[in-house]
């Protein structure tokens, strides 16, 4: 009888692909054992959720408890729903004002999260509201005239507003910052102890009137003076003996800056890239690239904080939803950014610093899965690759002739979950015949022989479904891997 | 004085206590009980136990190995490190060398040989014990899983004492960090043929920059739909609350909500970059990339600077950068160079080594990465009247268009030449209207005035002519740029002297100057004159005349050449500096001029990069990118792997301990490397300096409260020997740095105190490796070799020279009484055993 509600989901597709330890190794703990509400389970298990991850099990019942929470787990390792789900468990929908708060660095990452807090409370009939700069001020002032119970936004729209006294955070008892160590880097800071000054205040005078929930994946820096200042007793989670993500295959390739874009198409026509992001360190940069990677025939889309935030929604709504196969960005969408289907992240630029170099190679990987990370290094950069070797405790390697499909390839990708329902599949890196089809191959040097047995089985598929287009590269690989002109 | 010298290692240690002591829980305890200035005997002692363990241990690890010991006397004695004696309660201990040999090569002495298999040199008698290639790593080693599981418990027991862990942290524990050599990427046969278009243009300037809101940019929308196919179907309902405008007074609201929206996008921001980025400015923050601003955290200094300085740099930097470029520009040697604030180049890629400058916070490396590389050339016709230009070229004056030409006549000025500038907001603030009166007497071309201009100061050639002949004694060297100059300073003088605000200014006189000014920023208050409109320009160049100096009335005759120069040189320590050399070499020619000392003294601590003093900001120190930045400061952590480091034999060394070359010499404090010091020593090629005892580079030390005394003078008696052994030494190996305070501190105050902490001498040891290694119980496996020096920091000069006989028992390690082996490896059995088998015997010849 208790079961049967469960029938009547709309779950989608699971996802076969395979896990690493980063989000298996848990104590066995199930959603329902954390006693959530009906509609919140209904929520979790629409989007797909199955079983908690390690962070969920360890911070969602101590969230539940009332606990402050200063938490650190891997890139991708279910971080935003360990927040979410205390936090969705503690509103009360029939009291109309905001009830919590969601602090991000970034815009994209906002939206994100807001979607996130949407799908998860699908069924809890309350509303979320996202407030970023870039969007119209107006608007979101208009919004706060209907009931809003989670807010979600950037600190300093966040601030706008509360200091106009047009959010009210007097009945907001659950306070969440992700990526909490860039919140509190110093630019954000100030702006943040500001928010909390609107916060509801304690009356034993014992801890905050509200609870605290800060997570994130690196801590460059000790939160320690703001946890002093700001959380009462918060119970730390650090579920991370090594930073970077099992799944995720580090290689570098030293070449000389001008051989970057040589090299980015050569990785283009080798590998099987779902999709991937590629970053670089300036907002310029990425709108050459951007453009000179469309030029080669692959579908294309970049993101800066030079753009109106309307194309940057844009873009960052397509990509999620998988549509366009390769994104070029700056730092802009490091932290956070859920793509489920990014196999491939490619540093065009190499990072100054490591937490950025880790943010940036968690966007493949996700949720336990499997990526590679490329870096293209220039001999400026080789000082930079050291220390961040050395900071994180890690190993670079130089990218091999052949890169194993296992540790990467995604086999299917119509399974990948995307945040909305699947209406089209990346398109982009089919090539037009009789033009440039990127590295030939040698007889007997093609590395798609290594993995016969696979080739051969994803060829069947090829030519059973007709999924040419999920396959492009793999389809041209199979082809240029014989020296006979492409049967197009 | 024994106790003082416990007093001299303990100062000694404390100040070479280096940042990264956090990683070690023994560095921890240790830096806990520094602390206490005056703690209770018991803690001393056990203080002190603790220092006696370590330095027992670093010796007991070096058994073995080739020993030099430097003794108080300056000689030398090299040999084989035999034994160890043991450490008496008093804290003395000897060790024994196995065929020794002189080894002080300067000495002119006859090289002392010694007879004997074996030599016992007793602590006090011991300067300085150097060996190389000490290993310290435990022979058991723990597995790292093991040591991270631990870890990972205790972090996660809810009241784990040791705190949220850092990244540095989590990664340490995993550290097998091995350098390599990069392999490169060799592009594969069929493609070289066709090689692709670099992004290199990029870094070009000359490329346009895409973004921007112009429509000539790519769309990346449009190229995407007509190649692939790819429709946006972006909904912001998807992701937010959707705007209910069915309710009756959904107009009404929407027009509030308009207006709020508006009042606070007009806020101030306060400065914070992100806030004017949520209000939608556009904020040239080209000294940010877009890494600072979304994903890396800035590292910061300490809480205090990042709530105080740090928040004024935003502000500067926003000031600057809001207010259009207006920077106060100028100085006497600019030389008319218009300089602007970066016209945005969004987004230029920043090499590595120009992004390294955020790591140093070096606020002149990162405000010249906002300053624009390509200098605007005065006659451009980019320049837009916006940015400041000190003395204008023809097209921007006559671009501005609210600029009067210049006439004889003075016309009405324009109210405002540029309006909501910070400067003029506070320019109109001050009421001092006299104030402002009396630096428009002043006013003074600063530097030359370019050729091209002249015309347009002075109206005809004719006018120049007569204002020429005004000074007919003038040098015919100096350029007529500078008679200009002079008769437009004598001439401004009237109104001083009249000393009325009405004034009627000459007119010939004041043209020029609102030429000059009109094109820079004169936020005249409405009342201006011209004469006011020339003041607020002096003013913002911080450019003092003569008058202003000595008064108008005192002003001294002025055209001489030799004036000029002594106003100019007065503020510049060098320059005076030279003068008074140059006089001083007059009377009496046979002074040798490499003789003449001249004592420069820094009157405060100035910020690192800029060395000139002179009050002017530094924006104008930066008029363009420099060529070259300047590499990361001596202590970063920084890999070398191409340089071979000849004291580094083997290639891995663990961070701590990494030296980059030409690091500082044994002894030398790290704050000896800070750029208070360099001065001096960059002034020597011009200036021979000698430093008396007292201004040496010794005394600027940057350790703190009573400890500084004693220091010093641990520093200066420990000298000597040191100079010898560098000199002695054939390549001069820096030794490990050690910025760990291995010393539990200087615990024992200076003074006598109980004979229990007396040693006869106590030694200085520098050893951080063996407490990390040792103490710490981090295995570094794999790591052998290091260099260990144990440095006795007392020189005592009233010792006789030679080798030290041996003159008594020692207590030898095993047969001390109540002394537990601590810290001893393997148990302490090999040493034990060898100092019981075998010193006694040879200890009795």
């Amino acid at each position: 009888m208790s079961e049967d509600w469960k029938k009547e989901l709309n779950a989608p597709e699971k996802d076969t692909r395979r896990q690493t330890e980063d989000v298996l190794g848990t104590k066995g703990n199930s959603f329902e054992s954390f006693h959530l509400k009906r509609e919140l389970l209904m929520g979790i298990f629409e989007a797909g959720f199955e079983k908690p991850s390690p962070i969920q099990e360890e911070a969602i019942p101590v969230a539940l408890m009332g606990r402050d929470i200063l938490a650190r787990a891997k890139n991708g390792t279910g971080k935003t729903a360990a927040f979410v789900i205390p936090t969705l468990e503690k509103i009360k929908p029939k009291l109309n004002k905001i009830q919590a708060l969601i602090l991000v660095p970034t815009r994209e990452l906002a939206l994100q999260t807001s979607q996130v807090v949407k799908t998860l409370s699908n069924h809890m009939h309350i509303n979320t509201m996202v407030t970023t700069g870039g969007t119209s001020l107006r608007d979101d002032i208009l919004r706060l005239h209907d009931p809003v119970h989670v807010m979600v936004g950037t600190p300093g729209r966040v601030l706008d507003l509360a200091s106009r006294k047009l959010a009210e955070f007097d009945e907001c008892k659950m306070f969440v910052m992700d990526e909490a160590d860039k919140m509190l880097s110093r630019e954000f800071k100030n702006i943040i102890e500001q928010i909390l000054k609107f916060f509801p205040q304690s009356e034993s005078g014992k801890g905050n009137g509200y609870q605290s929930l800060l997570f994130s994946a690196t801590f460059p820096m000790t939160v320690k003076s703001f946890m002093d200042d700001h959380l009462y007793k918060p119970y730390e989670i650090n579920l991370m003996d090594e930073l970077t993500l099992k799944g995720i295959t580090q290689y570098y390739a030293f070449v000389e800056e001008r051989q970057k874009l040589h090299c980015l198409n050569t990785l283009f026509s080798k590998l099987q890239i779902n999709q991937a992001i590629i970053f670089c360190n300036s907002t310029n940069r990425v709108e050459l690239l951007a453009k000179k990677i469309t030029e080669l025939d692959y579908s294309c889309y970049y993101s800066h904080a030079r753009m109106p935030q309307a194309e940057r929604n844009k873009v960052f709504h397509e990509f999620r939803q998988g549509k366009v196969r390769n994104l070029v960005c700056t730092d802009l969408l490091t932290r956070g950014i859920d793509i489920q289907a990014v196999n491939v992240v490619i540093n065009f630029d190499f990072p100054k610093t490591a937490e950025t170099y880790l943010h940036r190679i968690g966007r493949s990987g996700r949720f336990g899965h499997y990526g590679i990370a490329i870096n293209l290094i220039n001999w400026n950069d080789r000082f930079n690759l050291y220390k961040i070797e050395q900071e994180l405790g890690t190993e670079i390697k130089p990218i091999p002739a052949e890169i194993d499909k296992s540790l990467y390839v995604v086999d299917e990708p119509s399974a990948v979950p995307r945040p909305f329902k699947i209406d089209q599949l990346p398109k982009g890196n089919e090539r037009a015949p009789g033009r440039y089809n990127g590295q030939p191959r040698q007889p007997g040097q093609a590395y798609s022989q290594s993995h016969p047995q696979q080739q051969q089985q994803q060829q069947q598929q090829q030519q059973q479904q007709q999924q040419y287009e999920q396959y492009p590269q793999q389809a041209q690989q199979s082809q240029s891997s014989y020296p006979v002109a492409p049967q197009y | 004085m024994a106790s003082r010298n416990q007093g001299h290692r303990r100062s000694g240690s404390k100040t070479t206590g280096g940042s990264n002591s956090t990683t070690l829980p023994s560095a921890g305890s240790v830096s806990s009980s520094l602390a206490s200035t005056s703690p209770p005997p018991s803690s001393e002692l056990n203080a002190r136990k603790h220092m006696d363990d370590r330095l027992l241990y670093g010796l007991v690890k070096s058994i073995g190995s080739q020993a030099v010991v430097t003794l108080n006397t300056g000689s030398k004695v090299s040999g084989i490190l035999y034994t160890v004696g043991d450490f008496t309660d008093d804290g003395s201990f000897a060790v024994c060398l196995k065929y020794p040999l002189d080894s002080t090569k300067s000495s002119s002495r006859s090289a002392t040989v010694y007879r004997s298999e074996y030599l016992i040199i007793y602590d006090k008698d011991v300067a300085m014990v150097d060996l190389h290639h000490v290993n310290f790593a435990p022979e058991s080693v723990d597995t790292p899983a093991v040591v991270a599981s631990d870890e990972t418990e205790t972090a996660n027991s809810e009241n784990g004492t040791s705190g949220f862990k850092t990244d540095t942290a989590i990664s340490s524990a995993h550290h097998v960090f091995k350098e390599h050599t990069l392999q490169r990427w060799m592009p594969d046969d069929g493609l070289d043929d066709e090689p692709l278009e670099s992004l290199d243009g990029v870094n070009d300037a000359r490329v346009a920059p895409v973004s921007g809101h112009s429509g000539g940019r790519w769309n990346q929308f449009e190229t995407n739909e007509r190649k692939f196919g790819i429709h946006s179907t972006f909904d912001e309902t998807l992701y937010t609350t959707k705007i209910s405008k069915d309710g009756p007074d959904y107009e009404k609201r929407l027009k509030e909500a308009e207006k709020i929206a508006r009042e606070i996008e007009s806020e101030g921001t306060h400065g914070s970059i992100h806030l004017a980025e949520e209000r939608g400015r556009q904020v040239d923050d080209s000294g940010m990339d877009e890494e600072d601003k979304y994903s890396g955290v800035l590292r910061d200094e300490p809480e205090k600077k990042a709530n105080g300085i740090h928040r004024n740099d935003d502000r500067i930097l926003m000031g600057i950068l809001k207010s259009g470029a207006n920077v106060p520009a100028g100085s006497p040697t600019s030389k008319a160079t218009p300089q602007a604030v970066k016209q945005v180049v969004p987004g230029k890629y920043a090499t590595p080594r120009q992004r390294a400058a955020f790591y140093h916070n070096d606020p002149a490396v990162i405000y010249s990465s906002a300053v624009s590389k390509l200098p605007a050339k005065p006659s451009t016709p980019e320049i837009s009247a916006t940015k400041v230009t000190l003395a204008p070229d023809p097209k921007t004056s006559a671009t501005s268009s609210s600029v009067s030409p210049p006439s004889t006549v003075p016309k009405k000025p324009p109210v405002k030449v540029v309006s909501s500038s910070h400067a003029a907001k506070s320019f109109q603030q001050q009421p001092d209207i006299k104030a402002l009166k009396e630096f428009s007497a002043h006013f003074k071309l600063p530097g030359k005035v370019p050729q091209d201009i002249l015309p347009f100061i002075t109206k005809s050639r004719a006018q120049r002519e007569k204002t020429e002949k005004g000074h007919p004694d003038a040098d015919h060297e100096e350029s007529k740029t500078e008679n200009v100059q002079k008769s437009i300073q004598k001439t401004v003088q009237k109104p001083v002297e009249s000393a009325t605000v009405s004034a009627p200014v000459p007119a010939n006189a004041a043209t020029p100057v609102s030429a000059s000014a009109s094109s820079s920023v004169s936020p005249t208050p409405s009342t201006s004159s011209n004469t006011q409109r020339a003041n607020s320009v002096v003013q913002r160049q911080h450019h003092k005349s003569a008058i202003s100096f000595f008064g108008p009335d005192r002003l001294p005759a002025e055209g001489s050449k030799t004036d000029k120069e002594t106003l100019s040189g007065k503020f510049n320590v060098l320059l005076s500096a030279r003068i008074e050399y140059e006089k001083q070499e007059k009377p009496d020619q046979s002074t040798a001029k490499a003789t003449v000392i001249v004592r420069i003294e820094k009157p405060f601590n100035t910020a690192p990069t800029w060395p000139i003093t002179i009050s002017k900001s530094y924006v104008t120190f930066f008029p363009r990118q420099p060529e070259w930045v300047p590499p990361p400061p001596m202590n970063r952590k920084i890999y070398l792997p191409s340089q071979p480091m000849p004291m580094l034999g083997p290639q891995s060394m663990p961070p701590p301990m990494m030296m980059p070359t030409g690091g500082p010499p044994p002894m030398m404090d790290r704050s000896q490397l800070s750029p208070q010091q360099s001065p001096p020593q960059l002034n020597q090629p011009y200036f021979p300096i000698r430093h008396n005892s007292a201004a040496g580079p010794g005394s600027r030390r940057g350790s703190s409260g009573s400890h500084v005394h004693h220091h010093h003078q641990v520093q200066q008696q420990s000298q000597p020997p040191l100079q010898q052994q560098q000199q002695s030494l054939p390549p001069p190996p820096p030794p490990p740095q050690l910025q760990q305070p291995i010393v539990p501190g200087s615990l024992v105050p200076p003074g006598p105190s109980g004979p229990q902490q007396q040693p006869a001498a106590s030694p200085q040891m520098s050893m951080q490796a063996a407490a990390q290694m040792g103490m710490g119980g981090l295995q570094m496996g794999g790591i052998p070799q290091y260099q260990f020096v144990y440095q006795q920091p007392q020189f005592i000069p009233m010792y006789s020279p030679g080798p030290m006989p041996v003159n008594g028992p020692i207590p030898f390690y095993p047969s001390a009484a109540g002394m537990p082996p601590p810290m001893m490896p393997n148990g302490g059995n090999g040493p034990r055993r060898n100092s019981r088998s075998q010193n006694n015997s040879h200890y009795n010849r």
